[in-house]
């Protein structure tokens, strides 16, 4: 610019007494490279207007888990830190006797849905592993699930044992699944790095998953028809984090 | 979730948009603009307990702009050195900016030009323009005297202004 940029950005600025501010308004009048800049400053504050836009969907729910992940951590303390607390949740699933089960039964169950699962996503670019397809094909939204899945339900699922079991969390279904084996992540999941265990989560249309792997322990995720961002008080009301 | 755990979530939650505006555009790699985003507010928690500073909005952008800038530079694998002053770059004033064109350009088009801009004066404004922090508290942020910052601004505003106003023509051409 042939005229001082200090004065242009002080003017645009809002610095400029009310004297300075008349005079460099005569001088708009007269000078064309002045003129030019004010507008094109307006101009781009207009366009850039258009950026401040809201974070996504689902972005507080998930950084709400992680805070809530990490906020846990911090209060276990290093024993638990260390791998040798899981949420009390699983332990008290895991605890229970097995009851008698129709393997076979279970088995076709898996299969099919698994089957369903499978054709539902056979378009999406990578499809989910088939243990967490499954288990989301047991879904039953509007319609209580079966007694056995409220009771907790054995299955094997691409070789991996794990126990599936339905809850009610404010009229909403989740679907919490645990094994001694680590679940497969799915592609498409978000990592949260504030847990001492492999923690992610993943939204599926109006699924919302979230899942903790642990070495050495017990392994879980749940699936549940809510938005990302009820999760964490529906996983701290099941006492999985 | 302990108490301090829903004390950083009740501060720190209604500043996302804006942590999240600054993630987007500060990042050369816009794929992880959440990830940095959740990053961003695993390190003001972890440090919660011993902030003091008058805006929590402040805080949390300075540690976005700071994970950002070091994961560019892992990224680049290099590291730049920026404390020399910026070489001035005149603006030739082009085309006359039409200001309907310009109000009327598409989101995607803005983010476009935007990323295009040099990165002092791209954080810059995604500072005061997207986060509405002034000019003095970007000064703070950045490290830098407050003319700087709205020399970088200006200079910005201009550049950005000429590329839209260069896509609008390009638009126009069948």
């Amino acid at each position: 610019m042939t005229c001082p940029e200090e004065r242009v950005i002080a003017f645009l600025a809002g610095e400029l007494t009310p004297a300075e501010e008349r005079r460099f308004d005569q001088h708009l009048l007269g000078c064309e490279e002045c003129w030019q800049a004010v507008k094109a400053d307006r101009a781009a504050r207009l366009a850039l207007e258009q950026l401040r836009q809201p974070a996504p969907a689902g972005l507080e729910g998930r950084v709400a888990l992680a805070i809530a992940l990490a906020s846990q951590e911090a209060s276990k303390g290093p024993v638990a830190r260390a791998g040798a607390g899981a949420p009390s949740l699983l332990r008290w699933a895991t605890a229970r006797p097995h009851r008698p089960r129709l393997v076979a039964a279970a088995c076709l169950v898996v299969v099919m849905a698994a089957g369903a699962a499978g054709w539902l996503v056979a378009d999406r670019p990578a499809a989910d592993p088939p243990q967490l397809a499954a288990v989301v094909a047991m879904m039953t939204p509007g319609s209580a699930p079966t007694s056995a899945l409220r009771a907790g339900e054995h299955f094997v699922i691409a070789g991996q044992a794990l126990m599936v079991r339905a809850y009610q969390f404010e009229g909403t279904e989740e679907l919490v699944a645990t094994s001694a084996q680590p679940f497969p992540v799915p592609s498409s999941s978000h990592m949260l790095p504030g847990s001492s265990s492999q923690a992610w989560m993943a939204t599926k249309g109006r699924l919302s998953m979230y899942g903790v792997n642990r070495r050495g322990g017990q392994s879980m995720f749940v699936v549940a028809a809510m938005p990302m961002a009820e999760m964490p008080q529906m996983a701290a009301r099941l006492d999985l984090i | 979730m302990d108490d301090q755990g829903r004390a950083f979530l009740e501060a720190a939650m209604p500043h996302l948009d804006v942590v999240y505006r600054v993630a987007r555009h500060t990042s050369r790699d816009h794929h992880h603009a959440e990830d940095l985003v959740q990053e961003t507010y695993l390190r003001a928690f972890a440090a919660f307990s011993t902030h003091r500073g008058p805006s929590t909005k402040a805080w949390l952008v300075t540690i976005c702009l700071n994970l950002a800038r070091s994961q560019g530079r892992r990224r680049a694998r290099r590291v730049v050195e920026t404390g020399m002053p910026e070489p001035y770059e005149p603006e030739a004033p082009g085309a006359s900016v039409a200001e309907e064109a310009l109000a009327s350009i598409e989101r995607a088009a803005v983010s476009r030009a935007l990323a295009q801009l040099p990165d002092e004066q791209r954080q810059a404004i995604v500072l005061m323009d997207l986060a509405g922090h002034s000019a003095s508290e970007v000064a703070e942020m950045l490290g830098c005297p407050r003319n700087t910052v709205l020399s970088r601004v200006f200079r910005g505003r201009q550049r950005l202004a000429t590329l839209l106003v260069e896509e609008d023509m390009n638009r126009d051409v069948p």
